[in-house]
């Protein structure tokens, strides 16, 4: 349990998990949303691989990854989700310059 | 593999205890009421213990497009056995045994009948189209595994319910073999949908 915890503590990897949630998709497809280098995504992965939160399967070259949380995790990530965690754990940078964007 | 061991081991370990508290009943260590209340709460945890791991154990494990459906049907799953494991703790836990007696067979039935229906929908709306390609999972050990664990959990359900609703007669066994033939057919349709789209593939 304490590498699930470890896994959704971190908001970039929460946000991966809500992407998965619309069904199974590639490494590009999900790092395509996230401004992070690729051995950091893929350390992220791996993570959540390791704490069973994710299964990957190799086609071809690229890697798939499916969500797969038992029904505490799923509780557990939608909880995190309504609270709105995704908001407050947003990087200052990118609060900023949201609210430079309102501004304008 | 490591992702069956602990349900399966949960489920074993249940197994003995309802097995301890049947003897304990039958030995006169405790009384029937209290031998009750411990079998219901026992399979209420059964029941959320493979509701909770449903979802990851992928019993029906298909992937890509209209398979997302079937997913879905296992999720849902998940979800309604949790929340029949809490609704039989709780019966067993807090309400008068009468109560629990009257309610608790209703929970169970309503619950693996609710599934079967599910996944024959879910399977009906997944059927694959002439020419269609997609890609499956290969069957592995765990989602056999899973399905032992299912089905073993659903005899156990249906045959308990039945018993401490309408006793041992003759004909409430016969009802609980065919819910259990349904439950396999609903089984088998969704592993027809799984070998035809590999075939696809």
């Amino acid at each position: 349990m304490t590498t699930v915890f470890k896994a959704l503590s971190d908001p970039t990897r929460r946000r991966v998990l809500e992407l998965l949630r619309k069904g199974p998709m590639t490494a590009g497809e999900i790092a395509d949303h996230f401004r992070v280098s690729k051995p950091t995504m893929s350390a992220h992965f791996s993570i959540l691989r390791d704490a069973g939160l994710i299964a990957s399967e190799k086609q071809g070259k690229q890697v798939v990854y499916e969500l797969q949380l038992s029904v505490l995790e799923d509780a557990l990530l939608s909880f995190m989700h309504g609270l709105g965690w995704e908001q407050r754990a947003r990087p200052a940078r990118a609060r900023k310059s949201t609210m430079e964007a309102q501004t304008r | 593999m490591k992702r069956v061991t602990t349900p399966t081991l949960g489920f074993l370990a249940i197994t003995a205890v309802m097995m301890v508290i049947a003897l304990a009943q039958r030995s006169g260590s405790i009384d029937r009421a209290f031998a009750f209340r411990g079998i219901v709460a026992c399979l209420g945890l059964m029941t959320l213990l493979a509701g909770n791991f449903l979802p990851k154990l992928r019993p029906l494990a298909l992937r890509e497009g209209r398979a997302t459906r079937i997913v879905g049907a296992e999720r849902r799953a998940g979800w309604m056995l949790v929340l029949m494991g809490l609704a039989l703790v709780g019966l067993a836990v807090l309400a008068p045994v009468e109560l629990t007696r009257a309610i608790a067979p209703i929970v169970a039935l309503a619950g693996v009948g609710w599934i079967e229906l599910d996944w024959i929908w879910a399977a009906w709306l997944s059927r694959p189209t002439p020419g269609e390609a997609r890609v499956t999972r290969s069957g592995s050990e765990q989602r056999i595994i899973a399905a032992w664990l299912l089905f073993g959990l659903a005899y156990l359900l249906v045959t308990a319910s039945l018993k401490f609703t309408f006793g041992s007669a003759g004909w409430a066994r016969d009802l609980g073999a065919w819910i259990m033939v349904g439950f396999a057919f609903a089984y088998s349709v969704m592993q027809v949908i799984v070998t035809r789209r590999k075939n696809c593939t």
